[in-house]
């Protein structure tokens, strides 16, 4: 009895030590774990000799050798059997046939290492009686604690799998992710707005059949639209004409589909031409004033563009008229001109460069623009 | 042998030109008229009572979508729309015909042998149709508008005007300071497409207008009885009651 319970303890020093260490083996910490993996090892070696020379009392070269030729094998059994697991993944195999085939597979190997190694060990050296007798009787328990360790790294080592994956599929997550948001930025700095192209395009089918010059004309102003739209990119600033020009595209665009629900007037003084202004910083001024202007009434909506010169800045004007009876059919539309303000506040570091003022029957949204020597970009 | 009658509703002259073009072919199809928004659209289907409609979705201050809540019966009906990122899917789900402009004569005319011929309006079109706007906007919590009529007139107005709204059979009835007028959509829908910071559902058959709330008192059988402004007293269930305190506090 006493045999079978130090045994026994030995044994699920073994094996609980063997937990421990092949719960660090991950895939980051593989070297670590390597290293942590073998010295336990070699500890065990150690604690199984020292347990069999003086619990046991077992000759030296006997109790070397046990520990030696069983904890040596068994490492390096236990070591590659990641690969097992790795051939029989359980992307290919159900867990049921999983677990069928390590059953047994565990039973086939613990017995065949057990047997092996006592053959290695009658043949290496002339044993006592003590320990052939020894050798002999834990045989069983030596299968069993096999088995058992075959199985429990087993799962620890399928463990480690699945968490790979899943931390592997995270990573591939947050790269979407990120993905997802330079395309979003990509989209929101060419700012091209889905409704007005395709309503657009449908207005050029239309035109298509009764007037194909009209037609032509729209479909170049479309493309010239879309040209500045892109250009935003390349360059940070452009002259206020330029700005003004493709503006006035839009607004030009948006005119043959409202035909008389828009009317608007532009009104440039000269000396305000050449200053430099930040690329479509007006665009989405526009775009505003017709969407709470244009698209929320039936009668015609008033726009209006003035930009006057003062002492050390420029003053831009976009107003436009609204039906102050209309309720917006979604809540929480902002203006969209938060986007403005901070790109005004980059470009030029400064605060309140951009203010409201509505009145019951018109909206009107003024930009200061500092005079500061820039290069204008052509 | 019988026309068809067909109506035009698109805010855009040249969408609805091109939809005339198209149909040039339809020997068989009437145009009966044409409208540029909804309330002109409204006023049209109900004189006219014609068999088929191009529904214009996006219309200014009516939606084309409000304009059907806004019938006793539908049409058969082709909806248009230039773009639609989240409605595709509730079109296909309740197998609804669409048109994503611009659209072909192909396209247009695919859409046309769906619709005809013209079967007798089914109790099926009208659940589906009900079933579409309820699908439609994604079932975000941002509803902002209401409309309703009375008589002939139609009344458009801010969720924040409603006091609150009860339930009544299969309808909703919403009571805002100055009227009160019965939607054909259930609590559920409110519930999904209101504000719940602003529009709490306290009881089974009640939304309360937080804004309107006065006070919260316990009654002698131990539940809560909800006072507003306006002096309406409103039963709050044990549930109701607890999303309250939750929206409350935070």
């Amino acid at each position: 009895m006493k045999l079978n319970l130090n045994h026994y303890i030995a044994g699920t020093a073994d094996h609980i030590a063997m937990k421990q260490l092949t719960k660090t083996a991950l895939k980051d910490t593989e070297r670590i774990g390597s290293i942590v993996y073998w010295s336990a090892w070699s500890i065990i070696a150690v604690c199984h000799y020292l347990i069999l020379r003086y619990i046991f009392v077992l000759p030296f070269v006997e109790s070397v050798l046990d520990s030696f030729y069983y904890n040596l094998s068994f490492a390096f059994i236990g070591r590659y059997m990641i690969y097992q697991v790795r051939f029989l993944s359980l992307d290919n195999y159900s867990p049921l046939n999983l677990i069928l085939i390590h059953s047994m597979a565990g039973l086939i190997v613990s017995s065949a290492w057990v047997y092996g190694i006592r053959e290695l060990i009658t043949y290496s050296v002339q044993l006592s009686e003590d320990y052939s007798f020894f050798l002999e009787k834990s045989s069983w328990f030596r299968i069993v604690i096999g088995y058992l360790f075959y199985l429990q790294v087993i799962v620890l080592y399928y463990l480690i799998e699945v968490y790979n994956e899943w931390r592997r599929n995270i990573d591939k997550e947050k790269d979407l992710n990120s993905m997802l948001k330079d395309a979003e930025l990509k989209a929101l700095k060419y700012q091209i707005n889905p409704h007005f192209i395709f309503n657009s395009l449908n207005s050029i089918a239309s035109m298509c059949y009764s007037n194909s010059k009209h037609a032509a004309e729209m479909t170049i102003k479309l493309a010239e639209f879309l040209r500045s739209t892109f250009k935003r990119n390349e360059e940070q600033m452009v002259s206020l004409e330029e700005e003004i020009a493709t503006v006035e595209q839009y607004i030009q665009i948006e005119r043959i589909r409202y035909s008389d629900r828009l009317a608007y007037k532009i009104n440039i003084d000269p000396q305000c031409r050449k200053v430099p202004v930040p690329t479509m910083i007006l665009q989405p001024l526009i775009e505003n004033a017709i969407k709470h202007g244009v698209h929320e009434s039936t009668e015609t909506i008033r726009l209006h563009i003035d930009c006057k010169m003062q002492a050390n800045q420029m003053e831009i004007e976009v107003g436009n008229t609204y039906d102050n009876t209309a309720v917006s059919p979604k809540a929480g539309e902002g203006l969209g001109l938060t986007a403005t303000k901070e790109r005004l506040y980059k470009s030029y570091s400064q605060e309140n460069l951009l203010t409201i003022q509505k009145t019951k029957y018109d909206f009107t949204v003024r930009i200061r623009i500092p005079i500061k020597s820039t290069k204008v970009s052509e | 042998m019988k026309k068809t009658s067909i109506v035009i509703i698109d805010d855009e002259k040249l969408a609805r030109d091109l939809v005339k073009t198209y149909l040039a072919d339809y020997s068989e199809i009437t145009i009966v008229g044409e409208a540029e928004n909804a309330f002109e659209g409204l006023e049209l289907v109900q004189k006219q009572q014609p068999d088929l409609i191009l529904l214009d979705i996006q219309m200014p201050k009516l939606s084309g979508f409000e304009m059907l809540e806004l019938l006793e019966k539908y049409p058969e009906i082709i909806f248009t729309t230039a773009f639609e990122e989240y409605a595709i899917k509730a079109f296909e789900v309740n197998a609804i015909d669409y048109l994503l402009k611009p659209f072909s004569k192909e396209r247009f005319d695919l859409a046309m042998k769906k619709v005809l011929p013209l079967k007798v309006a089914s109790s099926d079109r009208i659940e589906k149709i009900d079933q579409l706007m309820q699908d439609y906007n994604q079932s975000t919590p941002d509803l902002n508008r209401l409309v309703f009529k009375e008589g002939n007139q139609i009344h458009v107005i801010s969720v924040n005007d409603l006091l609150y709204l009860e339930a009544q059979d299969d309808y909703v009835n919403c009571v805002t300071r100055n009227q009160y007028f019965l939607k054909n959509k259930t609590m559920k829908y409110f519930e999904t497409h209101l504000d719940p910071k602003k529009f709490v559902r306290i009881h089974r058959s009640y939304i309360v207008n937080l804004d309107e709330m006065k006070s919260l008192d316990k009654t002698e059988n131990d539940s809560y009885v909800l006072q507003t402004h306006t002096g309406k007293q409103l039963p709050v269930s044990r549930s109701g009651y607890s999303r309250l305190k939750e929206v409350i506090n935070n």
